[in-house]
Protein backbone atom coordinates (compact mmCIF):
# COMPACT_ATOMS: atom_id res chain seq x y z
CA UNK A 1 0.00 0.00 0.00
CA UNK A 2 1.68 3.19 -1.14
CA UNK A 3 -0.84 6.01 -0.99
CA UNK A 4 -4.33 6.76 0.31
CA UNK A 5 -7.16 5.45 -1.81
CA UNK A 6 -10.95 5.67 -1.86
CA UNK A 7 -11.26 1.92 -1.28
CA UNK A 8 -9.81 2.02 2.21
CA UNK A 9 -10.34 4.11 5.30
CA UNK A 10 -8.36 4.61 8.47
CA UNK A 11 -9.33 4.67 12.13
CA UNK A 12 -6.69 6.48 14.20
CA UNK A 13 -5.18 5.63 17.56
CA UNK A 14 -5.85 9.06 19.03
CA UNK A 15 -9.13 9.48 17.10
CA UNK A 16 -7.85 12.44 15.02
CA UNK A 17 -11.13 14.34 15.27
CA UNK A 18 -11.25 18.02 14.36
CA UNK A 19 -11.87 19.75 17.72
CA UNK A 20 -13.42 22.81 16.04
CA UNK A 21 -15.92 20.82 13.99
CA UNK A 22 -19.15 19.26 15.18
CA UNK A 23 -19.58 15.50 15.36
CA UNK A 24 -21.64 15.64 12.16
CA UNK A 25 -19.01 17.67 10.28
CA UNK A 26 -16.28 15.31 11.47
CA UNK A 27 -18.13 12.26 10.17
CA UNK A 28 -18.90 14.04 6.89
CA UNK A 29 -15.27 15.01 6.30
CA UNK A 30 -14.39 12.14 3.89
CA UNK A 31 -17.50 12.97 1.85
CA UNK A 32 -16.53 16.64 1.80
CA UNK A 33 -13.11 15.58 0.52
CA UNK A 34 -14.84 13.66 -2.27
CA UNK A 35 -16.94 16.70 -3.19
CA UNK A 36 -20.29 15.24 -2.14
CA UNK A 37 -23.09 17.82 -1.85
CA UNK A 38 -23.84 19.26 1.57
CA UNK A 39 -27.38 17.88 1.93
CA UNK A 40 -26.22 14.42 0.87
CA UNK A 41 -23.30 14.62 3.29
CA UNK A 42 -25.61 15.42 6.18
CA UNK A 43 -27.89 12.56 5.29
CA UNK A 44 -25.14 9.92 5.01
CA UNK A 45 -23.30 11.15 8.11
CA UNK A 46 -26.50 11.12 10.16
CA UNK A 47 -27.16 7.53 9.05
CA UNK A 48 -23.70 6.45 10.12
CA UNK A 49 -24.02 8.17 13.50
CA UNK A 50 -27.18 6.15 14.03
CA UNK A 51 -25.28 2.99 13.16
CA UNK A 52 -22.62 3.63 15.82
CA UNK A 53 -25.26 4.63 18.38
CA UNK A 54 -24.63 8.37 18.46
CA UNK A 55 -28.07 9.62 17.48
CA UNK A 56 -28.68 13.09 18.85
CA UNK A 57 -25.00 14.02 19.18
CA UNK A 58 -24.72 15.56 15.69
CA UNK A 59 -24.25 19.13 16.95
CA UNK A 60 -21.82 18.29 19.76
CA UNK A 61 -18.12 19.05 19.64
CA UNK A 62 -15.66 16.20 20.29
CA UNK A 63 -14.51 17.58 23.69
CA UNK A 64 -18.03 17.02 25.01
CA UNK A 65 -17.82 13.27 24.32
CA UNK A 66 -16.11 10.45 26.23
CA UNK A 67 -13.17 8.61 24.68
CA UNK A 68 -15.32 5.70 23.60
CA UNK A 69 -17.84 8.00 21.97
CA UNK A 70 -15.07 9.93 20.23
CA UNK A 71 -13.71 6.75 18.72
CA UNK A 72 -17.20 5.81 17.58
CA UNK A 73 -17.21 9.11 15.71
CA UNK A 74 -13.86 8.06 14.22
CA UNK A 75 -15.36 4.73 13.22
CA UNK A 76 -18.41 6.39 11.65
CA UNK A 77 -16.11 8.72 9.72
CA UNK A 78 -14.13 5.77 8.38
CA UNK A 79 -17.28 3.93 7.31
CA UNK A 80 -19.15 6.88 5.80
CA UNK A 81 -17.49 6.67 2.38
CA UNK A 82 -18.15 2.91 2.13
CA UNK A 83 -14.56 1.67 1.88
CA UNK A 84 -13.79 -1.99 1.06
CA UNK A 85 -11.09 -2.23 3.69
CA UNK A 86 -11.01 -0.70 7.14
CA UNK A 87 -7.55 0.02 8.55
CA UNK A 88 -7.49 0.31 12.32
CA UNK A 89 -4.25 1.36 14.01
CA UNK A 90 -4.59 0.43 17.69
CA UNK A 91 -8.00 2.10 17.66
CA UNK A 92 -8.93 1.16 21.20
CA UNK A 93 -5.45 1.64 22.68
CA UNK A 94 -6.31 5.03 24.19
CA UNK A 95 -9.45 3.74 25.92
CA UNK A 96 -9.85 2.32 29.42
CA UNK A 97 -10.20 -1.45 29.78
CA UNK A 98 -13.98 -1.55 30.24
CA UNK A 99 -14.72 0.81 27.38
CA UNK A 100 -12.28 -1.17 25.30
CA UNK A 101 -14.12 -4.49 25.66
CA UNK A 102 -17.39 -2.68 25.05
CA UNK A 103 -16.02 -1.16 21.83
CA UNK A 104 -14.76 -4.58 20.71
CA UNK A 105 -18.30 -5.94 20.94
CA UNK A 106 -19.63 -2.86 19.10
CA UNK A 107 -17.10 -3.45 16.35
CA UNK A 108 -18.10 -7.11 16.05
CA UNK A 109 -21.74 -6.08 15.74
CA UNK A 110 -20.96 -3.49 13.08
CA UNK A 111 -18.78 -5.96 11.25
CA UNK A 112 -21.51 -8.60 11.27
CA UNK A 113 -23.77 -6.24 9.27
CA UNK A 114 -21.54 -6.15 6.17
CA UNK A 115 -18.47 -8.32 6.83
CA UNK A 116 -15.93 -5.83 5.51
CA UNK A 117 -12.24 -6.69 5.63
CA UNK A 118 -10.64 -5.09 8.67
CA UNK A 119 -6.90 -4.84 9.25
CA UNK A 120 -6.54 -4.23 12.96
CA UNK A 121 -3.22 -3.49 14.65
CA UNK A 122 -3.12 -4.16 18.38
CA UNK A 123 -0.76 -4.90 21.25
CA UNK A 124 -3.42 -6.87 23.08
CA UNK A 125 -3.35 -10.64 22.54
CA UNK A 126 -6.86 -10.96 23.96
CA UNK A 127 -8.17 -8.35 21.52
CA UNK A 128 -6.46 -10.04 18.58
CA UNK A 129 -7.81 -13.49 19.34
CA UNK A 130 -11.26 -12.20 20.23
CA UNK A 131 -11.83 -10.20 17.03
CA UNK A 132 -9.92 -12.01 14.31
CA UNK A 133 -10.24 -14.69 11.70
CA UNK A 134 -6.54 -14.47 11.06
CA UNK A 135 -3.82 -13.29 13.44
CA UNK A 136 -0.48 -12.14 12.02
CA UNK A 137 2.28 -12.08 14.62
CA UNK A 138 4.98 -9.54 13.79
CA UNK A 139 8.62 -9.48 14.84
CA UNK A 140 9.97 -6.42 16.62
CA UNK A 141 12.37 -4.20 14.64
CA UNK A 142 12.29 -4.77 11.78
CA UNK A 143 8.57 -5.55 11.70
CA UNK A 144 8.32 -8.75 9.71
CA UNK A 145 5.67 -11.43 9.68
CA UNK A 146 6.64 -14.13 12.17
CA UNK A 147 3.58 -16.33 11.93
CA UNK A 148 0.05 -16.34 10.52
CA UNK A 149 -2.59 -18.12 12.61
CA UNK A 150 -6.12 -18.90 11.50
CA UNK A 151 -8.82 -18.77 14.15
CA UNK A 152 -11.06 -21.79 14.63
CA UNK A 153 -13.51 -19.86 16.82
CA UNK A 154 -17.12 -19.59 15.60
CA UNK A 155 -19.00 -16.40 14.90
CA UNK A 156 -20.90 -14.54 16.17
CA UNK A 157 -18.69 -14.23 19.23
CA UNK A 158 -19.63 -13.05 22.67
CA UNK A 159 -17.52 -12.37 25.76
CA UNK A 160 -17.90 -16.02 26.86
CA UNK A 161 -15.78 -17.17 23.94
CA UNK A 162 -12.80 -16.20 26.11
CA UNK A 163 -13.46 -19.35 28.21
CA UNK A 164 -13.39 -21.58 25.14
CA UNK A 165 -10.34 -23.92 25.26
CA UNK A 166 -9.52 -22.99 21.65
CA UNK A 167 -9.35 -19.31 22.66
CA UNK A 168 -7.11 -20.09 25.63
CA UNK A 169 -4.88 -22.30 23.53
CA UNK A 170 -4.48 -19.72 20.73
CA UNK A 171 -3.84 -16.84 23.13
CA UNK A 172 -1.27 -18.93 24.99
CA UNK A 173 0.49 -19.82 21.77
CA UNK A 174 0.77 -16.17 20.73
CA UNK A 175 1.95 -15.16 24.20
CA UNK A 176 4.76 -17.71 24.18
CA UNK A 177 5.78 -16.79 20.66
CA UNK A 178 5.87 -13.08 21.43
CA UNK A 179 7.93 -13.53 24.56
CA UNK A 180 10.49 -15.55 22.60
CA UNK A 181 10.60 -12.83 19.94
CA UNK A 182 10.99 -10.06 22.47
CA UNK A 183 13.79 -11.80 24.32
CA UNK A 184 16.04 -10.91 21.37
CA UNK A 185 15.06 -7.23 21.61
CA UNK A 186 13.90 -6.37 25.11
CA UNK A 187 13.20 -2.67 24.49
CA UNK A 188 10.74 -3.24 21.74
CA UNK A 189 7.08 -4.08 21.67
CA UNK A 190 6.18 -6.86 19.32
CA UNK A 191 2.93 -6.23 17.56
CA UNK A 192 0.04 -8.22 16.28
CA UNK A 193 -1.80 -7.44 13.11
CA UNK A 194 -5.11 -9.15 12.79
CA UNK A 195 -7.73 -9.58 10.19
CA UNK B 1 -21.88 51.23 21.26
CA UNK B 2 -19.03 48.79 21.10
CA UNK B 3 -16.38 51.40 21.88
CA UNK B 4 -18.23 52.51 25.00
CA UNK B 5 -18.59 48.90 26.13
CA UNK B 6 -14.89 48.23 25.62
CA UNK B 7 -14.00 51.36 27.60
CA UNK B 8 -16.40 50.37 30.37
CA UNK B 9 -14.72 46.96 30.69
CA UNK B 10 -11.36 48.67 30.99
CA UNK B 11 -12.32 51.12 33.74
CA UNK B 12 -10.31 49.33 36.49
CA UNK B 13 -7.27 49.34 34.20
CA UNK B 14 -7.77 52.96 33.27
CA UNK B 15 -7.91 53.95 36.95
CA UNK B 16 -4.30 52.83 37.18
CA UNK B 17 -3.44 55.80 34.95
CA UNK B 18 -4.74 58.28 37.50
CA UNK B 19 -1.54 58.62 39.61
CA UNK B 20 0.49 59.16 36.43
CA UNK B 21 -1.88 61.88 35.20
CA UNK B 22 -1.87 63.62 38.59
CA UNK B 23 1.93 63.52 38.71
CA UNK B 24 2.00 64.91 35.18
CA UNK B 25 -0.35 67.76 36.12
CA UNK B 26 1.66 68.63 39.24
CA UNK B 27 4.99 68.47 37.41
CA UNK B 28 3.54 70.67 34.66
CA UNK B 29 2.26 73.29 37.05
CA UNK B 30 5.55 73.39 38.92
CA UNK B 31 7.21 73.96 35.54
CA UNK B 32 9.75 71.21 36.25
CA UNK B 33 10.38 70.37 32.63
CA UNK B 34 9.73 72.72 29.76
CA UNK B 35 8.62 69.91 27.41
CA UNK B 36 5.96 68.92 29.92
CA UNK B 37 3.10 71.40 30.19
CA UNK B 38 0.28 70.53 32.65
CA UNK B 39 -1.93 67.65 31.55
CA UNK B 40 -5.04 69.84 31.52
CA UNK B 41 -3.35 72.28 29.15
CA UNK B 42 -2.49 69.37 26.86
CA UNK B 43 -6.09 68.18 26.98
CA UNK B 44 -7.45 71.59 26.02
CA UNK B 45 -4.88 71.85 23.23
CA UNK B 46 -6.04 68.43 22.08
CA UNK B 47 -9.69 69.47 22.09
CA UNK B 48 -8.76 72.58 20.14
CA UNK B 49 -6.95 70.47 17.54
CA UNK B 50 -9.89 68.11 17.14
CA UNK B 51 -12.60 70.83 17.07
CA UNK B 52 -10.50 73.13 14.94
CA UNK B 53 -10.40 70.50 12.19
CA UNK B 54 -6.64 70.00 12.22
CA UNK B 55 -6.46 66.60 13.82
CA UNK B 56 -9.03 64.63 11.83
CA UNK B 57 -7.77 65.20 8.25
CA UNK B 58 -4.24 64.34 9.32
CA UNK B 59 -5.47 61.38 11.31
CA UNK B 60 -7.39 60.15 8.25
CA UNK B 61 -4.23 60.38 6.17
CA UNK B 62 -2.25 58.36 8.69
CA UNK B 63 -5.08 55.86 8.99
CA UNK B 64 -5.15 55.40 5.22
CA UNK B 65 -1.45 54.48 4.95
CA UNK B 66 -1.87 52.34 8.05
CA UNK B 67 -4.77 50.33 6.66
CA UNK B 68 -3.32 50.02 3.15
CA UNK B 69 0.06 48.94 4.46
CA UNK B 70 -1.47 46.71 7.11
CA UNK B 71 -3.67 44.90 4.61
CA UNK B 72 -0.79 44.30 2.21
CA UNK B 73 1.42 43.10 5.05
CA UNK B 74 -1.20 40.76 6.54
CA UNK B 75 -2.16 39.19 3.22
CA UNK B 76 1.42 38.63 2.09
CA UNK B 77 2.61 37.64 5.57
CA UNK B 78 -0.09 35.01 5.99
CA UNK B 79 0.62 33.64 2.52
CA UNK B 80 4.37 33.43 3.07
CA UNK B 81 3.95 31.94 6.55
CA UNK B 82 1.62 29.31 5.13
CA UNK B 83 3.97 28.57 2.24
CA UNK B 84 6.96 28.22 4.54
CA UNK B 85 5.12 25.95 6.96
CA UNK B 86 3.70 23.66 4.26
CA UNK B 87 6.41 23.48 1.61
CA UNK B 88 9.97 22.54 2.47
CA UNK B 89 11.40 24.39 -0.51
CA UNK B 90 9.68 27.67 0.33
CA UNK B 91 10.85 27.27 3.90
CA UNK B 92 14.53 26.85 3.10
CA UNK B 93 14.35 29.70 0.58
CA UNK B 94 12.84 32.35 2.84
CA UNK B 95 13.98 31.29 6.29
CA UNK B 96 17.13 33.37 6.26
CA UNK B 97 15.42 36.51 4.88
CA UNK B 98 12.82 36.47 7.60
CA UNK B 99 15.49 36.11 10.26
CA UNK B 100 17.54 38.94 8.80
CA UNK B 101 14.65 41.35 8.41
CA UNK B 102 13.16 40.52 11.78
CA UNK B 103 16.30 41.70 13.50
CA UNK B 104 17.09 44.58 11.13
CA UNK B 105 15.58 47.90 12.27
CA UNK B 106 13.02 49.22 9.79
CA UNK B 107 14.32 52.74 10.36
CA UNK B 108 17.56 51.67 8.71
CA UNK B 109 15.66 50.62 5.60
CA UNK B 110 13.63 53.82 5.28
CA UNK B 111 16.31 55.66 3.22
CA UNK B 112 16.25 52.73 0.80
CA UNK B 113 12.47 53.04 0.56
CA UNK B 114 12.78 56.76 -0.22
CA UNK B 115 15.14 55.94 -3.08
CA UNK B 116 12.73 53.27 -4.33
CA UNK B 117 9.43 55.13 -3.99
CA UNK B 118 10.53 58.75 -3.84
CA UNK B 119 9.20 61.07 -1.14
CA UNK B 120 5.65 59.87 -1.79
CA UNK B 121 2.80 58.37 0.22
CA UNK B 122 3.83 54.98 -1.23
CA UNK B 123 7.07 55.19 0.71
CA UNK B 124 5.05 55.63 3.93
CA UNK B 125 2.85 52.66 3.03
CA UNK B 126 6.01 50.66 2.36
CA UNK B 127 7.33 51.58 5.82
CA UNK B 128 4.11 50.25 7.36
CA UNK B 129 4.31 47.06 5.27
CA UNK B 130 7.87 46.38 6.38
CA UNK B 131 7.03 47.10 10.02
CA UNK B 132 4.09 44.70 10.09
CA UNK B 133 5.05 42.01 7.58
CA UNK B 134 7.57 40.04 9.62
CA UNK B 135 5.70 39.70 12.86
CA UNK B 136 2.66 38.44 10.90
CA UNK B 137 4.81 36.04 8.87
CA UNK B 138 6.68 34.59 11.84
CA UNK B 139 3.50 33.95 13.80
CA UNK B 140 1.65 32.49 10.81
CA UNK B 141 4.66 30.28 10.11
CA UNK B 142 4.77 28.79 13.60
CA UNK B 143 0.95 28.64 13.74
CA UNK B 144 0.73 26.54 10.58
CA UNK B 145 3.82 24.58 11.56
CA UNK B 146 2.53 23.35 14.90
CA UNK B 147 -0.73 21.89 13.61
CA UNK B 148 -1.34 18.41 15.04
CA UNK B 149 0.40 15.93 12.73
CA UNK B 150 -2.27 13.29 13.23
CA UNK B 151 -4.97 15.67 11.94
CA UNK B 152 -2.92 16.37 8.81
CA UNK B 153 -2.40 12.64 8.34
CA UNK B 154 -6.15 12.16 8.74
CA UNK B 155 -6.89 14.76 6.06
CA UNK B 156 -4.36 13.14 3.74
CA UNK B 157 -5.73 9.65 4.35
CA UNK B 158 -9.16 10.81 3.19
CA UNK B 159 -7.50 12.49 0.22
CA UNK B 160 -8.66 15.98 1.14
CA UNK B 161 -7.48 18.65 -1.29
CA UNK B 162 -4.95 21.21 -0.08
CA UNK B 163 -7.76 23.80 -0.09
CA UNK B 164 -10.04 21.68 2.10
CA UNK B 165 -7.13 20.86 4.42
CA UNK B 166 -6.43 24.58 4.70
CA UNK B 167 -10.04 25.44 5.44
CA UNK B 168 -10.90 22.58 7.80
CA UNK B 169 -7.59 21.79 9.49
CA UNK B 170 -4.82 24.36 9.03
CA UNK B 171 -6.71 27.63 9.41
CA UNK B 172 -8.74 26.75 12.53
CA UNK B 173 -5.66 25.19 14.14
CA UNK B 174 -3.41 28.14 13.39
CA UNK B 175 -6.02 30.83 14.07
CA UNK B 176 -4.79 31.87 17.56
CA UNK B 177 -1.29 32.58 16.31
CA UNK B 178 -2.52 34.22 13.10
CA UNK B 179 -4.49 36.64 15.24
CA UNK B 180 -1.59 37.16 17.64
CA UNK B 181 0.61 38.14 14.72
CA UNK B 182 -1.97 40.65 13.53
CA UNK B 183 -2.48 42.09 17.02
CA UNK B 184 1.27 42.63 17.44
CA UNK B 185 1.20 44.12 13.96
CA UNK B 186 -1.21 46.89 15.00
CA UNK B 187 1.30 48.54 17.31
CA UNK B 188 4.02 48.21 14.72
CA UNK B 189 1.76 49.66 12.05
CA UNK B 190 1.19 52.83 14.09
CA UNK B 191 4.88 52.98 14.74
CA UNK B 192 5.75 52.55 11.08
CA UNK B 193 3.14 55.01 9.80
CA UNK B 194 4.04 57.85 12.16
CA UNK B 195 7.72 57.20 11.74
CA UNK B 196 7.43 57.18 7.96
CA UNK B 197 5.47 60.43 7.98
CA UNK B 198 8.07 62.11 10.18
CA UNK B 199 10.97 60.97 8.11
CA UNK B 200 9.70 60.92 4.56
CA UNK B 201 6.92 63.39 3.83
CA UNK B 202 5.84 65.43 6.88
CA UNK B 203 2.17 64.59 6.47
CA UNK B 204 -0.44 63.07 8.77
CA UNK B 205 0.13 62.73 12.49
CA UNK B 206 3.87 62.24 12.09
CA UNK B 207 3.95 65.49 10.17
CA UNK B 208 2.06 67.28 12.97
CA UNK B 209 4.52 65.93 15.53
CA UNK B 210 7.48 67.24 13.55
CA UNK B 211 5.77 70.60 12.98
CA UNK B 212 4.84 71.24 16.61
CA UNK B 213 8.19 69.93 17.77
CA UNK B 214 10.05 72.43 15.62
CA UNK B 215 7.76 75.22 16.85
CA UNK B 216 8.31 74.23 20.49
CA UNK B 217 4.48 74.05 20.75
CA UNK B 218 4.59 71.43 23.47
CA UNK B 219 0.90 71.52 24.43
CA UNK B 220 -0.04 70.63 20.88
CA UNK B 221 2.86 68.23 20.44
CA UNK B 222 1.94 66.28 23.58
CA UNK B 223 -1.73 66.36 22.59
CA UNK B 224 -0.96 64.70 19.25
CA UNK B 225 1.21 62.09 20.96
CA UNK B 226 -1.55 61.33 23.47
CA UNK B 227 -4.10 61.04 20.68
CA UNK B 228 -1.84 58.65 18.76
CA UNK B 229 -1.38 56.52 21.85
CA UNK B 230 -5.13 56.50 22.55
CA UNK B 231 -6.03 55.39 19.02
CA UNK B 232 -3.28 52.78 19.04
CA UNK B 233 -4.28 51.27 22.36
CA UNK B 234 -7.98 51.53 21.44
CA UNK B 235 -7.41 49.64 18.18
CA UNK B 236 -5.60 46.88 20.04
CA UNK B 237 -8.46 46.61 22.55
CA UNK B 238 -11.02 46.42 19.77
CA UNK B 239 -8.94 43.80 17.98
CA UNK B 240 -8.71 41.73 21.17
CA UNK B 241 -12.51 41.63 21.26
CA UNK B 242 -12.66 40.52 17.64
CA UNK B 243 -10.02 37.93 18.47
CA UNK B 244 -11.98 36.49 21.39
CA UNK B 245 -15.14 36.38 19.31
CA UNK B 246 -13.41 34.58 16.44
CA UNK B 247 -11.69 32.07 18.72
CA UNK B 248 -14.94 31.27 20.47
CA UNK B 249 -16.56 30.80 17.07
CA UNK B 250 -13.93 28.67 15.35
CA UNK B 251 -11.76 27.24 18.03
CA UNK B 252 -12.17 25.56 21.29
CA UNK B 253 -15.92 25.45 21.17
CA UNK B 254 -18.37 25.28 24.03
CA UNK B 255 -19.06 21.90 25.61
CA UNK B 256 -22.67 22.05 24.50
CA UNK B 257 -24.08 21.89 21.06
CA UNK B 258 -24.18 25.07 19.07
CA UNK B 259 -27.85 25.63 18.34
Amino acid sequence: MVRPGPDRAMVFQHFALLPWATVLDNVAFPLEAQGVQKSKRRELATDLLGLVGLNGFEGFYPVALSGGMQQRVGLARALVARPDVLLMDEPFGALDALTRTFMQDELLKLWASDEKTVVFVTHSIDEAVYLSDKVVVMTPRPGRVAEVLTSTLDRPRTADVRDDPRFVEMAGHIRRELSTLMMGDPDSQAGIATE
Amino acid sequence: MLLVRVLYQRIPGLLGLLPLLIAWEVAGRLDLLFVLPPFTAVVSAGIELVVGGIFLPNFAGTLRSLLTGGTIAVLSGLTLGYGMARFRRVESMFDIYVDILLSAPVSAIVPVLVVLFGTSPSAIVATVVLSVFFVVTINAYSGFKQVDKELLEMARSYRASEFLTLRRVLLPAALPLLLTGMRLGIGRAFNGAVFGEMLILLVGLGGLIMLYGSQFAFERLDAVIVLVVITGVGSIWLFERLERWLLARYQYQPTEARK
